[in-house]
């Protein structure tokens, strides 16, 4: 690897998953206050992500198990947001049955996650 | 729904980690064998009397340390024993002082001072032949020049401590660390 | 309150103090980057950066130990057991850290001998205490264990988050005593020493603010305990089944096999994923909540724990993650970078978290959302964010001039001090720092100041123990 690839290569992966976590970010935002702008964006974010996968695959040197993983985790961006999603409205329905139709409509039955991880 | 109890997650959770820990262990097992000291990767510490470099192999594709025939250092040749206790005695010299608060050794430490893993054969102390070169880095150890724009603090080392640390040094760089650092000393050889 | 929540405000107090050693000496570790003859042989760099990454540890663990001697006796409805003993141990602690750091300031380094290990400094980066201290932590970490485990059972009943923190007790122990020993071999010397740094930051300690977040989530936003505790065996499953092989990660270059290259590389870089499902969970309860809480200060800081747990471990991790990439950043000021970012987002936000839901819940009832807390916030966050964007852009100019053009020799190294955006970074890291000083002076100023005894009181816990 030269000098200049191995600085592109590592920006490269460091805006792929910054593209991943503006899409996940919008994704949620679009979700929740449904304005079209933010789908957009979160499909903006999802395609920089795709371009910027392809980019890696196809101009950088890094072997080929890597670049099998960053095509894989594409697949695994894409569905992560919606289906945590899914998963957290419906254990909160599981959890709440009476409050079921709206998450936003019950602020005192909240279900704060604990987001986080190294 | 699986999914809203807790105990499936607990379950998920109690499996993951049992199955991790067992992986590691074998793992583990694996590693320190060959890391042993005379294993497949970490030479004995008799290598203080060979000859070490670190070159690129084509085979490999990385740089790998090369032991050679005998090389000695301070004009002495050391039994396996001494050479153990050398070095044994060189990493309480490098604990006492707190070296990897400022240099580090495999990439591991502060990030303030130069990377020691293949000082034995850096350009700047390799030009010299074993027996001066050894000589020079213990007297460097014992009152440290300054050295472009960083200085290194005198720790009152002494020549007995300075020599062991120096054995370490040789030992170390001929430890095989799967093509770390790259490209060592390339620029100086063109 | 109970006698263990008054220990425990006493635990959290004493790691703000160590907050602050540790941001007063990372600003003098700061200066000799920017000034490399500054107090040469008289302070060296390498004892302001032992007192500056033990600082680190100490208020983190004492912030830990205090939010649980502060959750437990509410959890299970009882003072906690042995707590006299506890209490002198407290002080027996503080006493031992106050001598150590003395003894680092002061004595700094010994000669090469088995008395330097036992008194001065073992010299073994973040267990540099000297071993008499290092038995003593473990002691104090045994109490510990005795106090929750004995209160568990004295109260003959446990819960699931009590549970995980019990069984995360014992490897949180166990791999301590990988503290003392003093081996030839470095290569041996780093793999063990990794499985005390790593599976301690990356596996228990996550696990351990896992528990704790999870409690101050039941009380702070009256969560649902049974949601709350699946979240946790999710968190503890992907924490645990990515974390353990990701201590692979530290083994690319250290004297250990070829398949560490594989593995660690796999598993650090599947960390992101689950750092994603984090994001959304925030997000998604955030917009539960209209970004209101009773509680605003600890609300936000939980929220910014996520982000900044996925940008700093997630966006900064997978950068240099892969061993193609980490052969030459690995030891620059790029790993610098990751480490500050990483450990703010994971464990610095969420110890303030709990700091604010303590203050709230022991002495003001109202009068949190001020405006001191949200100059603090933006303060430390800033400060963060630029320290560790100086520090990644100085580590790229590493990784390039010294590392993959330099070919990573001394000469290599002392020409890269010389070159500008390395030096201009490292005077926009001391910028930072000081904006990150400043943020922590906002922030003992608003705890105090909202923290006025007007009078003692402590809310019965909102969540049934064990619902």
């Amino acid at each position: 690897m030269t000098p200049r690839t191995m600085l592109a290569t590592a920006l490269m992966l460091g805006v792929f998953v910054t593209a991943a976590g503006a899409y996940g970010l919008c994704y949620c935002l679009a979700r929740r206050s449904d304005r079209l702008v933010l789908k957009i964006a979160a499909w903006a974010s999802y395609a920089a992500l795709l371009t910027l996968a392809v980019a890696i695959i196809v101009l950088t040197p890094l072997h080929a198990g890597w670049k099998i993983f960053v095509a894989a985790s594409c697949g695994a961006y894409v569905v992560i947001p919606p289906v945590t999603w899914r998963y957290l409205t419906r254990i909160h329905r599981g959890e709440n049955p009476s409050h079921a139709a709206g998450p936003a409509k019950h602020p005192n039955r909240s279900v704060p996650g604990l987001y986080r991880r190294a | 729904m699986y999914s809203h109890d807790p105990s499936f997650w607990r379950a998920g959770a109690i499996a993951t980690t049992v199955f991790m820990s067992i992986v590691l262990a074998a793992l583990t097992i694996d590693t320190l064998r060959q890391i042993s000291p005379g294993g497949p990767r970490v030479p004995s510490y008799s290598v203080i009397n060979r000859a070490v470099t670190y070159e690129y192999d084509q085979q490999r594709g990385e740089y790998v340390p090369k032991i050679g025939g005998e090389e000695l250092i301070f004009d002495h040749k050391y039994t396996p024993q001494e050479a153990a206790a050398l070095i044994a005695r060189g990493k309480l010299v490098i604990q006492s002082r707190a070296c990897i608060d400022c240099h580090t050794f495999f990439g591991n430490g502060a990030y303030y001072a130069p990377d020691l893993t293949r000082a034995w054969v850096d350009p700047m102390w390799a030009r010299y032949p074993a027996r001066k070169r050894s000589d020079r880095l213990a007297k460097f150890l014992m009152d440290p020049l300054r050295l472009g724009a960083r200085a290194m603090p005198n720790l009152h080392i002494g020549r007995e401590e300075a020599e062991a640390v120096v054995a370490y040094l040789k030992w170390i760089s001929s430890v095989d660390t799967n093509g770390f650092p790259d490209r060592f000393g390339a620029p100086a050889a063109q | 309150m109970y006698r263990a929540q008054r220990l425990g405000l006493k635990y959290l107090t004493a790691s703000t103090v160590m907050f602050g050693a540790m941001v007063i000496f990372g600003l003098i570790s700061s200066i000799y980057f920017v000034r490399p003859g500054f107090l040469l042989n008289t302070f060296n760099f390498s004892t302001a950066k032992i007192v500056h990454i033990n600082g680190l540890i100490i208020w983190l663990l004492m912030g830990f130990i205090g939010s649980i001697y502060w959750f437990l006796p509410q959890e299970l409805q009882c003072e906690v057991e042995g707590i006299g003993l506890a209490e002198i141990l407290f002080w027996v602690f503080c006493a031992a850290v106050a001598v150590v750091v003395a003894i680092f300031i002061f004595v700094q380094y010994g000669t090469a001998s088995e008395f330097s290990m036992w008194f001065i400094n073992q010299g073994r980066k973040y267990v540099e205490a000297p071993r008499w201290a290092a038995i003593g932590i473990v002691v104090v970490a045994a109490v510990f264990a005795y106090n929750v485990i004995g209160t568990a059972i004295k109260a003959r009943r446990t819960t699931g988050i009590l549970t995980v923190l019990i069984a995360d007790l014992i490897p949180l122990l166990a791999l301590y005593l990988d503290a003392f020993p003093e081996m030839s071999n470095m290569s041996a010397d780093l793999f063990w020493w990794w499985w005390l740094v790593h599976l301690w930051v990356e596996a228990t300690w996550e696990v351990l603010i896992g528990c704790i977040m999870a409690w101050t989530l039941i009380h702070l936003v009256d969560a649902s305990r049974r949601v709350v505790e699946s979240w946790l065996y999710v968190e503890v499953a992907l924490v645990l089944g990515t974390g353990i092989l990701g201590l692979g990660h530290h083994y690319f270059w250290i004297g250990t096999p070829h398949y560490w290259l594989a593995i660690g590389g796999f598993f650090s870089a599947l960390e992101p994923l689950p750092l994603l499902g984090m994001v959304v969970h925030a997000v998604y309860d955030a917009g539960e909540r209209h970004l209101q809480a009773a509680n605003r200060p600890a609300f936000y800081w939980t929220l910014a724990e996520a982000f900044g747990n996925f940008i700093g471990a997630g966006v900064w991790g997978f950068m240099m993650t892969l061993p193609q990439i980490n052969l030459y950043s690995h030891g620059t000021q790029w790993t610098a970078s990751h480490g500050h970012f990483a450990f703010w987002g994971a464990y610095g936000c969420g110890v303030i978290a709990v700091l604010y839901l303590v203050v709230e819940r022991s002495r003001a009832s109202t009068g949190l959302d001020g405006r001191a807390w949200r100059w603090s916030f933006a303060l430390l966050n800033i400060g963060m964010v630029g320290m560790a964007g100086a520090l990644l852009v100085a580590g790229m100019d590493q990784a390039f001039f010294e590392r993959a053009i330099g070919g990573s020799t001394w000469s290599a190294f002392l020409s890269m001090q010389g070159r500008p955006w390395y030096n201009q970074s490292m005077w926009a890291r001391l910028l930072f720092g000081l904006i990150f000083a400043a943020g922590y002076a906002v922030l003992v100023y608003d705890l105090l100041s909202i923290a006025k005894p007007v009078e003692a009181r402590v809310r019965e816990p909102l969540a049934a123990a064990g619902a």
